[in-house]
């Protein structure tokens, strides 16, 4: 079938890959089965509700369950209905949006949002300090004529979403003041500029005739032990798969 | 030629925004459960390579783009020479295996190429 001899393991290996692919993910009956999971695990006085003193594995992630707020998470954080779930989807998708708000003031597109572009770009927004930001304009263009931008039908496209997290003093309307303060919340490294992940833009990937960057992991049977992978070089070509079990 | 799966976050946590039953893994809060994990789905998918377990900072994961799931080789020479798209749809094991093949082809070169004379 080749031109070359492969081994046959190795056809076997590549298989075995295929089958490693994650299925595409079943939806329902999700939350009934994470919730009989954690009751199972974590509602130790079997009373239907986890406190924090029966979760141990730490309060963000407490807090990511507790979708309706009421600081215990029971069923009512799993119900079909949940507006607590919307709310948390969207306060996500809000935060991968602003970064792409942010982008829009890139004026002279080298990739980073300097203090004056983005002064520049909130006043061109909103001359009159008293009106409100339109939120459409805020939203991303679409990348190509007539097409809306990727995700356009789920709530990260919804203006909606902006409003929720950038509206400070919960009036409905996004003032021109408030949308300034988006530079200071993106800039996490305070180096008064907006650039890379803080625009929500990807860290380029090691692409073909790129040197691989190096590594040097424990390996899963025996952690005591590494494998560093620059050690191949010379020796034998390495074939790596990125993946997890779910 | 050799093969590591590169074990990393999980796509699909209880405690993630896509959650799946499957397995039903909390997302590792150490390296002890992340290797517990990997280790459990090495046994579990009679996985026939050794795993190596990306460190909870995701360093590795991030440098390649790992998440969800991604396949790379790297040639004899250190140089990337096949880079995946991103999984699950553009997972492609038989364009890693078309990789494999053209990197052994190079390894079989003439004993007098240029390229395969040792330095004195």
């Amino acid at each position: 079938m080749h031109a070359l001899s492969i081994p046959s393991r190795w056809s076997a290996l590549l298989l075995a890959l295929g089958l490693y692919a994650p299925a595409d993910a079943q939806r329902f009956g999700i939350d009934e089965s994470v919730w009989s999971y954690l009751a199972e695990k974590y509602d130790q006085n079997k009373d239907g509700r986890i406190e924090p003193a029966e979760y141990d594995r730490g309060a963000e992630k407490f807090a990511a369950y507790d979708r309706d707020g009421d600081g215990v998470v029971s069923e009512a954080d799993f119900a079909a209905d949940a507006a607590g779930r919307g709310a948390t989807n969207r306060r996500r998708a809000g935060r991968e949006l602003l970064g792409q708000v942010a982008r829009r003031a890139d004026a002279d597109r080298d990739e980073t949002v300097s203090r004056a572009e983005w002064s520049a770009y909130v006043t061109g927004l909103a001359a009159d300090a008293a009106k409100g930001v339109d939120l459409a304009a805020l939203l991303p263009a679409p990348t190509r004529p007539g097409r809306a931008p990727r995700g356009a039908r789920g709530p990260a496209q919804d203006p909606r979403v902006l409003l929720e997290a950038l509206d400070a003093d919960k009036d409905g309307v996004l003032h021109r003041d408030e949308l300034r303060e988006l530079f200071p919340q993106l800039d996490a490294n305070r180096d008064a500029k907006l650039a890379g992940t803080e625009l929500g833009i990807a860290p380029k990937l090691p692409r073909a005739g790129d040197i691989a960057p190096d590594f040097d992991l424990p390996l899963a049977k025996d952690t005591t032990k590494s494998v560093k992978l620059s050690g191949f070089r010379e020796k034998k070509p390495v074939a790596l798969i990125f993946g997890s079990y779910t | 030629m050799q093969f590591y799966i590169v074990y990393i976050r999980e796509a699909h946590a209880l405690d993630s925004r896509a959650p799946m039953t499957f397995g039903s893994v909390e997302d590792p809060i150490d390296l002890k459960e992340r290797t517990l994990v990997a280790s459990k789905c090495v046994k579990d998918l009679d996985l026939p390579m050794e795993a190596l377990v990306d460190r909870l900072d995701d360093a590795v994961n991030l440098a390649y783009g790992g998440w969800p799931d991604r396949l790379y080789l790297v040639g004899r020479d250190g140089k990337i020479a096949y880079a995946g798209g991103k999984g699950p749809f553009e997972f492609r094991p038989e364009e890693l295996e078309q990789a494999i093949e053209r990197e052994m082809a190079v390894a079989k070169a003439p004993v007098d190429h240029p390229a395969n004379e040792k330095k004195h």
